[in-house]
């Protein structure tokens, strides 16, 4: 039912990517930039540069700040 | 931490065997999770992306967006639990239907800059009302033919997903292959169908 | 290698994390940047677009938008050649901001 019928293949993994990157149900989300393994900064944006929601309750510590 | 595919009705649910899926139920519903490699890449967006097409090819799924986790199969079917309603009337709004995903755009071409600033406008307005008049011209065609059609954010392109019922989707491809055929100065790609991405997010964070 | 906060034994990996190496850290930062500029670029594009079509704009204001746009886009391709970055990598998912592009 769902097949990929495309135009070429390069064009449709770029339509799968928008389509995984970009949509789908977000459950809000709490990044956390560190180097080196030291938590650093908090964004509390759904700003991501590789995206990498975590669902459910926030995990940040008080102190993480 | 685990990650989140797709929900599906539980009764449904396909029998997922390997690559460290699973299938978590509760209620109406069904999650299917799996593992979360330690890097993000664009090739884990794929293989994430082919997990969720799979499934959908077989049931109606409400795909969740790449990068979705949860920290592990309790808090999973904690989200199962808490959301159970809204996503069991988001799952019967897409109901047997597919995504098509539409794309036109000029080609790229190392074109002269423009010989002054309102030139330069001028061409950014005419490529910019192009698009317009390829959407409603497209729009035409998927008139009576698909439930919803959603213009995504896009630069200098026309991106249109729509949301389509599985039996009407060959059909609404070749209508814009056709009207591809028949654009000079626009490239079109049709792909699809798709799981429904773009009709299942929440309203406030649509888009 | 991972500094464990004190506590966290026994759930490693709660939190989504964005590892860099100090080398990574300069591209992740110019990347980001560069990012923002050119949602910030395209922004203002599409605004001056519909400005124009609006009507209204003397004909002064539309030449110096215009040139202004053609700077900006002449300077951006020339930061992303320099640090060696293609259009599709700056490409960020801003959720609700991201409709505004």
């Amino acid at each position: 039912m769902s097949e990929y019928h495309v135009a070429s293949d390069d064009i449709a993994l770029v339509d799968l990517l928008d389509r995984v990157i970009g949509e789908g149900v977000v459950i809000g989300g709490d990044i956390v930039l560190s180097i080196a393994g030291v938590d650093l900064v908090y964004l509390g944006l759904r700003a991501v540069l590789a995206p990498a929601h975590v669902a459910g309750p926030s995990a940040l510590r008080d102190e993480a700040l | 931490m685990i990650t989140l595919f797709a929900v599906t009705w539980r009764t449904h649910a396909p029998t997922l065997d390997k690559d460290g899926l699973a299938v978590l139920a509760d209620g109406n519903l069904a999650m299917i999770v799996g593992p979360t490699p330690s890097t993000t890449s664009r090739e884990d967006a794929l293989a994430f992306g082919r997990v969720v097409e799979r499934v959908a090819s077989a049931v109606d799924v409400l795909p969740f967006r790449y990068g979705t986790t949860a920290a592990d199969t309790e808090a999973a079917r904690e989200l199962l639990r808490e959301n159970e309603s809204s996503w069991a009337a988001r799952l019967l709004q897409v109901e047997g239907c597919s995504e098509l995903a539409i794309r036109a755009a000029r080609p790229e071409s190392d074109e002269e800059p423009a010989a002054s600033g309102a030139a330069h406008l001028d061409r950014l307005v005419s490529r910019s009302r192009q698009l317009d008049i390829a959407e409603e011209e497209i729009g035409r065609l998927l008139t009576g033919r698909c439930r919803v059609v959603r213009r995504l954010a896009g630069h200098q392109e026309l991106r249109l997903s729509c949301l389509v019922e599985r039996h009407q989707v060959d059909l609404l491809r070749v209508l814009v292959e056709e009207w591809a055929a028949s654009q000079t100065e626009l490239e079109v790609s049709v792909t699809g169908a798709w799981a429904t991405y773009s009709f299942v997010a929440n309203d406030e964070e649509a888009g | 290698m991972t500094t464990d906060v004190p506590g966290d034994e026994l759930e490693p990996r709660r939190r989504a994390r964005i590892e860099a190496d100090p080398e990574q850290v300069e591209r992740g930062l110019v990347q980001l940047v560069l990012t923002l500029v050119e949602l910030l670029r395209q922004l203002m594009e599409r605004q001056a677009i519909r400005r124009v079509e609006a009507g209204g704009l003397e004909d002064d204001q539309v030449e110096e938008l215009g040139r202004t746009l053609m700077l900006l886009d002449e300077k951006m391709t020339e930061l992303r050649d320099h640090f060696g970055l293609e259009a599709e990598d700056l490409n960020i998912d801003l959720g609700p901001l991201g409709r505004l592009l």
